[in-house]
């Protein structure tokens, strides 16, 4: 069952990514011109010694941007996968535990989002509440739990058919506490492994649904930049400085991410398949 | 007897599913913060009609919106089964108009690509999960994951640049326009396919290679190979078939994955099939357009949910008892 095992690649590239986004200030007082770069008004200057990644189309330095659009992707990559991850466990162990209609009713909406396309619904609930950092935040969130509630079910609903909950159930005890303190610590593996791909889909997914022009305009990030290579033109005017940076970032980001998360479910499947042999 | 029955429930739970898009439609622009009747008119008509008490007055009785919300359910139920949608003020036309224009075009990149990487993918995992730990294919397998967290509308970006802008052999996007010859028509589909063809192949490959491994683990796999198999019977019979049906439904929960990276590629393509309507109505905000644009994309998801049911019912006899 060796797939993809421990990766050192993909946290060196989420580390790179993670140490770009928290110390993207410093860096960026090191930019020539200081903290936002040189200041430059001619549009569409190639890379330079001045403007390493040279300017986009009002004359900004790419570089400095890029940057700042750090902290904004890798946020929103690691707060929509936290809410995504905890919706997602607490459906699960409570559609698990429970069992009976509970489990079904919560079965059935897993379902309705599982098949229902998750980013044209993103792309419909963001044009809804309007471009801000939150809402962003908050529709990935909750349209990106349903893989991670399934996964968390199938392994609570094993672990609710294990003798060790029989006999705390025989003891007395009651249900949240069972839950709480014996089913999710045991869920726990894969918990975490969603949660990691989940900050790689959320990257992804924030990057797409700023490329279309829902991002906070305020806080661009790596997709705005996208979006703004597209839409003003520095597609057409072969600006590739705009736009390669910014899909490089966003690309081997989310890679580490994933690379991460697949190595942590591997092995943790590994490890519950032993579990599963023994008993 | 049971063949019919099983399908029934299955799609009983599809026709469920559609109601509950439908319903969820409905509710969202009335449940949002803001006076829904933006929503539903448009903003530039409830602007006119602000100004006009008359054509607010006929906006609101067709729409039923003085009335109880179960009466407007009903009322818009009636209108979609007419496949009346409304107005598009930034188009100024019927929408369902519209969108008979554009689904064709989607679905014109969406299908080729799919079957293609469906074909090309299922052949490149099967290759790799053979034999998976030899370096040369876990590289390209590494490979595979890679270009499956490239964003497709970045990728196309690329490919417009290199190809379109720098070669000049492709033209920089939108479509061909009406009555253009078939190498045009080629040309202006080449790059968008290519881009979803490789996407698509990529993560068809991931999860083949998946499948195989698990699969060439299995007690009956090495009882094939000692009875002296030859290595093309072998992937065909032994390794292909019993991944088909996990194979299939894997694709049906991805479908929609595969569509919304179509919808992402039609953009930077200007690529006018309902991605880019989308994105047209999200930079307009024209959210009469927008929510057919979901209704059309969703139901086209779902049926492809449905097909992909239906094949493997009829593919796996595991299915049917």
């Amino acid at each position: 069952m060796k797939r993809f095992g421990y990766s050192p690649t993909g946290v060196e590239w989420a580390g790179i990514a993670l140490i770009l986004a928290v110390f993207a200030m410093t860096l960026m007082s090191f930019l020539p011109g200081g903290c936002f770069g040189m200041p430059s008004s001619i549009p569409y200057l190639p890379p330079s010694s001045s403007n390493f990644l040279g300017t986009n189309d009002i004359g900004d330095d790419v570089l400095a941007i890029l940057l700042q659009g750090s902290r904004v992707s890798l946020s929103i990559g690691l707060l929509g996968a936290t809410v995504s991850t905890l919706f997602g466990t607490v459906i699960g162990v409570f559609a698990g535990f429970m069992g009976g209609t509970v489990d079904e009713a919560l079965g059935s909406i897993t379902d309705f989002f599982l098949v229902v396309p998750a980013l044209p619904l993103m792309i419909l609930l963001a044009a809804y509440l309007g471009p801000s950092f939150m809402n962003v935040v908050m529709v990935i969130g909750l349209l990106w739990w349903p893989t991670t509630a399934r996964m968390v079910r199938a392994r609570a609903r094993q672990i609710r058919g294990s003798p060790f909950i029989e006999g705390l159930m025989g003891v007395g005890a009651r249900k949240p506490y069972i839950m709480f303190r014996h089913v999710l610590p045991n869920v726990w593996g894969i918990v975490l492994a969603r949660f990691v791909l989940a900050v790689s889909s959320s990257i992804l997914l924030e990057a797409g649904l700023s490329f279309i022009g829902l991002g906070d305009p305020q806080n661009p990030s790596w997709g705005m930049m996208l979006h703004f290579a597209m839409t003003r033109g520095a597609l057409l005017h072969g600006a590739w400085w705009t736009f390669v940076p910014p899909g490089i970032c966003i690309s081997f980001s989310s890679l580490g991410f994933i690379l991460i998360g697949m190595g942590m479910e591997s092995r943790y499947r590994s490890s519950t398949k032993s579990i599963g042999d023994v008993s | 007897m049971r063949f019919p029955l099983f399908l029934f429930r299955k799609f009983l739970r599809y026709l469920v599913l559609v109601f509950a898009i439908i319903t969820v439609n409905f509710l969202i622009p009335r449940l949002m913060p803001g006076d829904p009747m933006i929503f539903i008119f448009g903003e530039e008509v409830y602007g006119a009609a602000i100004r006009n008490p008359e054509l607010f007055e006929a906006l609101t009785a067709k729409y039923g919106l003085n009335l109880p919300l179960v009466d407007q359910f009903w009322i818009y139920l009636m209108s979609l089964f007419r496949a009346d949608f409304g107005y598009s003020f930034s188009y100024g036309r019927q929408i369902s108009e519209i969108i008979a224009e554009r689904l064709p075009l989607t679905l014109i990149m969406t299908v080729p690509s799919t079957v293609l990487s469906l074909v090309a993918g299922t052949a490149i995992g099967l290759t790799l999960g053979w034999e998976s730990d030899r370096l040369p294919k876990r590289l390209v397998s590494a490979a595979c994951v890679a270009v499956h967290s490239f964003p497709t509308y970045w990728l196309a970006m690329l490919m417009l640049l290199f190809f379109s802008l720098w070669l000049g052999w492709a033209p920089i996007g939108g479509a061909p326009p009406a009555g253009a010859s078939f190498v045009a028509i080629v040309q202006h589909l080449s790059l968008p396919l290519l881009v979803l063809a490789i996407f698509n192949t990529a993560y068809v490959s991931i999860i083949v290679r998946g499948l195989t491994i698990e699969i060439s683990e299995e007690p009956f796999v090495i009882a094939a190979l000692s009875k002296g198999l030859g290595k093309l019977n072998f992937s065909l019979r032994h390794l292909l078939k019993p991944s088909l049906p996990p194979l299939l439904s894997l694709f049906a929960i991805e479908m929609g994955f595969a569509f919304s990276g179509a919808l992402l590629v039609e953009i930077a393509f200007s690529w006018p099939g309902m991605g880019y309507t989308m994105w047209q109505a999200v930079i307009e905000r024209d959210y009469p357009l927008l929510q057919a644009s979901f209704t059309m994309v969703a139901l086209v998801v779902v049926s492809a949910n449905a097909l992909a049911d239906a094949l493997s019912y009829a593919l796996d006899p595991r299915s049917r008892s």
